[in-house]
């Protein structure tokens, strides 16, 4: 049925041409691409996800979470399943002891966090951020309670820098989240 | 209350393609090719349109967030730069400074309040892989032929990463060894004044140049290795105090000219795979007799240990530090009867305690307590009857304080020093540092 | 300098060896021990040659019979072999002098003089400091009254101009040097510079106590005892003027470090200038150099010699008041414990302390510093037994030792 074909390989192409890029990031151990699978494997798209937030909102992220070191980049994507979004994935950079960190976070529909990885560190200090260990203590944590750094998420002896900031970094995002995505549905 | 535009720009689309299904299928048996074909061109142009739009909308949102500060402009983070990833940042700056006041309780007279160190940073990225980082040092407030300050280059080498997990400096670099050394600024110890141990024993700032390979593994141990310049014992002075202030300290060469004739070898281990834990060791060792008249087969060799645990609101560390300088009694017969000669061994170590006592926002107050135990000079090889010296005392030192801290950055210190062992005078402490 | 050290010490170290196999041979001369046969006269350059004529020849002096060499013996350390307190000299070798004539070993490392950060004297030529070279210095001697004794500089020019080695001075200065008798004086003292500073004998570094610190040679138990005394602040405190320890980059010491210290030596009578009571010699600020004549605090004081071959270079201090090392440390320690041992009585029976001196510059002599720091009555730094371990120290510093 050629005509039925090329209906068919018109509606792929047409989509294909919609799908947004794959973000690039300078990294040869995970690809945000990747790292949006590990969290989410049920998930069938990962939608783009831009908000702007009221004033009132951003003085409630701000007080929630305290204020931040610069931030580079972030980007945000909702986890759609069966049309249902499942939870948000974020990419954010942060500084640690002189350069930017490129990190990734998940937050379920629970308001869980998911352990965060690392996708970028280019330099041998404060390298020890990517220890499995550490990560994993963001893992399952729902309250910006839970994320105290030192005493819920533990400092690092000799890459302070860096696991403060991305221990401040997870917090803001949890607090953005708290704010501004947990009631906003994302179609 | 927020329709999204690109939502509505995706409701067309999603609207589009519907239609475009329902024509292909209802059309299938009915449309000629030709007009499947025009279809599909007016289509995909209409589908080229759409994601022109939708870039342009995408940039625009992007803006508003911008300038509403929800993701603060990159350039503003990076001085002199406006790169939009941070592989591409150019040159960076960092920084630190620290400022002591000292009291003795025992002779007032003695107080001072210096500009203890004025440090500058530069980094520079290279490319995805390769940076340099450098660092001026002024001590003590003015440097000149009549002021008590030093200028110095504290670090200068570029790093590449050969892989996520394998890194190699080249050029000036601090050592690996103990927990001050390569942590250094002052939000990042206890106490106005660095701990002695650290001081006497580790020289602190104590750097080489050379290089050296670094990695780490995914359970999370670091390694560092490397073959960098060692000291020079022909600068022992042994008419000054300052080999028994610390004898590492007062032969250590800085890169100034260094005699390298024999170089060291610096291993160090850290792990640090149980979140709140660290656990560590490095050991360097080189010959220091740099091919002098009057010295030969001088090996130095300082090893240390040092562990950090942090339970809840507690901070603990510990470090033991230990040094050993072989064929001493040659060079010593020849300078008997001075005040200073160079000791077989010298060794310190420290346990001390921190809480967060109170924090809020960037905001902490920290009291601690330390208690140290030095001997820089524990043992001296004998010499003949009558002529060997004495053993060294053990220096005991009780530090007890508070840190605030504040903005990320800031820190003012005040704590109270006791000296057992030789004679020092107690001290009242307030220190002021701010790194970046 | 230090390369000159250097240059040396890896030239004795050759000498040495040659010297081993030369020993045998009749050529040995010179009172360095490892020089030997010198066969490193062809390392001389050629002023420097001509200088080493011109050191030992008496014909240069108005009596005929005195040269540098005779009171600089290239036989005892470039000092004097007698051991009397100033040497003597004139036209008939009947007039005494006023200071004792040092040994040249080492001289050519003094720097000139100056004044350092903190405004104290270092460095000079003569036990004053006022020649700022030693071409300068070597003038005097050839013109003074009390020494060669010539009536003027043409005088040695003429005397030049007939020696045996006249015609290799032409050769090397000019064959019309001797029609401008000024320019023939400064040339025969250029080339005597030249010999003081090139010639290996002056700075043989070949002592004991050098093998010692090359690690080729042990002290005795008594040695190192001295050394230990010699060092220690509390103690002999003698490094503090006379350093023992190796310079920056492994430079030998040289036992002074060319500063100026004014110690009270008592008068020595048997200087005939001292039969008058009015004269006093005050080193820095006189008589013998006059552009510090205003520095009142420098009054009395003179430049720190070298100890290296102390031991066979008495008398000792610039007055040659004390003939033997022990008289020398003794007065060093006793000096405050025990005055009368050094000094006259006066008429009352009171001991006059630093009598070689006017009472307004009395306050000028050094009583900080350890050892001569002590009162009437203190115990002394060093009892007689230590001074001998010192002695015995000191006479490790003797050049020409063979391991």
């Amino acid at each position: 049925m050629p005509d039925i074909d090329r209906g068919l390989f018109g509606m792929i192409g047409a989509a294909a041409l919609l799908t947004p890029a794959s973000v690039v990031v300078a990294a040869d151990y995970l690809t945000i691409d990747v790292a949006q699978k590990e969290f989410f494997p049920n998930a069938q798209s990962f939608e783009p996800v831009l908000i702007s937030l009221t004033p009132d909102q951003k003085n409630a992220v701000v007080k929630l979470a305290g204020p931040q070191p610069p931030h580079g980049t972030l980007r945000i994507w909702s986890a759609v399943s069966d049309g249902v979004v499942v939870g948000y994935v974020f990419f954010d950079e942060v500084i640690g002891r002189s350069d930017y960190i490129s990190y990734a976070t998940a937050i379920d529909a629970n308001g869980a966090l998911k352990a965060i990885e690392v996708l970028s560190y280019r330099e041998s200090h404060g390298a020890e951020i990517r220890n499995a260990a550490w990560r994993a203590q963001f893992a399952n944590k729902n309250d910006l309670a839970q994320l105290e750094f030192r005493i819920d998420i533990k400092n690092i002896s000799g890459a302070t820098l860096s696991s403060e900031h991305v221990t401040q970094g997870v917090r803001w995002l949890y607090a953005l989240w708290q704010t501004a995505l947990r009631t906003t549905p994302a179609q | 209350m927020h329709t999204s535009i690109i939502a509505s720009v995706r409701r067309r689309v999603g609207a589009a393609l519907f239609a475009l299904l329902a024509v292909a299928s209802a059309s299938a048996f009915a449309a000629t090719n030709e007009e499947l074909e025009a279809q599909m061109r007016a289509l995909a142009d209409e589908v080229t349109a759409l994601k022109t739009q939708l870039a342009k909308v995408t940039a625009e949102q992007q803006q508003q967030l911008t300038s509403t500060n929800l993701i603060p402009d990159v350039s503003n983070a990076v001085a002199g730069g406006s790169a939009a990833t941070s592989s591409d940042r150019g040159v960076s700056f960092f920084g630190y400074g620290e400022i002591t006041y000292g009291r003795p309780t025992d002779n007032p007279s003695d107080t001072t309040e210096n500009a203890q160190r004025f440090v500058v940073g530069m980094r520079n990225q290279f490319d995805e892989n390769t940076h340099m980082v450098s660092e001026l040092e002024v001590e003590n407030g003015v440097s000149s032929a009549d002021d008590p300050g030093e200028v110095e280059v504290e670090q200068m080498y570029v790093e590449h990463s050969f892989s996520d997990r394998l890194f190699g400096k080249v050029g000036l670099f601090l050592i690996p060894s103990g927990l001050l050394n390569e942590n250094h600024e002052p939000a990042n110890y206890y106490g106005v004044f660095r701990n002695r141990v650290e001081t006497a024993i580790i020289p602190t700032t104590w750097r080489e140049g050379g290089f050296l390979v670094e990695g780490d593994t995914e359970f999370g141990l670091r390694w560092d290795a490397g073959l960098t310049t060692g000291f020079n014992l022909s600068k022992w002075d042994p008419t000054s105090p300052e080999g028994e202030e610390s004898p590492l300290g007062s032969i250590h060469q800085e890169l100034a000219l260094a005699k390298a004739s024999d170089l060291a070898g610096v291993l160090a281990l850290n792990y640090t795979g149980i979140p709140g834990v660290r656990l560590g060791a490095s050991i360097f060792s080189g010959d220091a007799s740099q091919g002098q008249p009057g010295f030969d087969d001088n090996q130095i060799t300082l090893w240390e240990a040092h562990g950090t645990w942090t339970p809840g609101r507690f901070e603990f560390a510990a470090l033991y530090a230990n040094g050993h300088i072989s064929n001493t009694a040659k060079v010593n017969a020849t300078f008997v009867g001075n005040p200073t000669l160079i000791p077989e061994s010298f060794y310190g170590w420290y346990a001390q305690a921190a809480y967060d006592l109170y924090d809020w926002s960037t905001n902490a107050i920290k009291p601690f307590v330390r208690f140290e135990r030095l001997n820089t000079a524990s043992n001296y090889a004998d010499l003949a009857p009558g002529l060997t010296p004495s053993n060294g005392p053990d220096q005991d030192i009780i530090t007890g304080g508070l840190s605030f801290f504040f903005a990320r950055g800031v820190v003012l210190k005040a704590d109270y020093q006791h000296f057992h062992g030789d004679g020092e005078s107690d001290l009242i402490n307030f220190g002021f540092g701010y790194q970046f | 300098m230090r390369i000159e050290q250097r240059i040396r010490h890896s030239f004795v170290d050759a000498c040495v060896a040659i010297a081993a196999g030369l020993a045998a041979l009749a050529g040995c001369s010179g009172s360095s021990g490892a020089g030997g046969a010198q066969p490193a006269q062809s390392t001389l350059s050629s002023a420097a040659q001509l200088g080493e004529k011109i050191f030992a020849d008496s014909s240069l002096s108005a009596s005929g019979r005195i040269a540098c060499a005779t009171c600089h013996d290239p036989e005892h350390a470039l000092a004097s072999a007698i051991n009397e307190p100033v040497p003597t000299g004139g036209v008939d070798l009947d007039i005494q002098g006023f200071r004792n004539a040092p040994s040249l070993r080492y001289t050519n490392l003094t720097p000139t003089f100056s004044f350092n950060n903190d405004g104290a004297p270092i460095g000079g030529f003569d036990r004053d400091g006022r020649a700022p070279t030693l071409a300068e210095q070597a003038r005097r001697p050839f013109l003074a009254e009390h020494e060669m004794a010539n009536p003027s500089v043409a005088d040695v020019a003429t005397k030049l101009s007939v020696a045996t080695y006249a015609n290799e001075f032409k050769r090397v200065f000019g064959a019309d040097v001797f029609d401008q008798p000024e320019v023939a004086f400064d040339r025969a003292m250029f080339a005597l510079q030249r010999y003081e500073t090139e010639d290996p004998d002056f700075a043989p570094f070949d002592s004991k106590y050098d093998y010692f610190l090359a690690g080729k040679a042990r002290l005795s138990d008594v040695e190192m005892r001295g050394l230990a005394l010699f060092n220690d602040p509390l103690k002999g405190n003698c490094a503090a003027c006379h350093p023992s320890g190796r310079g920056p980059d492994g430079a030998a010491p040289l036992f002074t470090d060319f500063s100026y210290d004014n110690l009270g030596v008592p008068r020595n009578a048997a200087i005939p200038a001292n039969d008058d009571p009015t004269y006093f010699d005050l080193g820095l600020c006189g008589p013998f150099r006059d552009d510090l004549a205003t520095a009142r605090e420098l009054c009395g004081t003179f430049k720190v010699p070298t100890l290296r071959n102390i031991a066979v270079t008495a008398p000792y201090f610039h007055n040659g008041r004390f003939a033997t090392l022990t008289e020398a440390l003794g007065f060093y320690v006793r000096r405050d414990t025990d005055p009368d041992e050094w000094y006259p009585l006066d008429t009352n029976g009171e001991v006059r302390k630093f009598d070689d001196l006017p009472p307004e510059y009395v306050a000028n002599v050094n009583t900080n510093e350890v050892p001569y720091n002590r009162h009437s009555g203190d115990a002394p730094a060093l009892s007689p037994d230590e001074i001998a371990e010192v002695i015995a120290f000191l006479q490790t510093l003797t050049d020409g030792y063979h391991p």
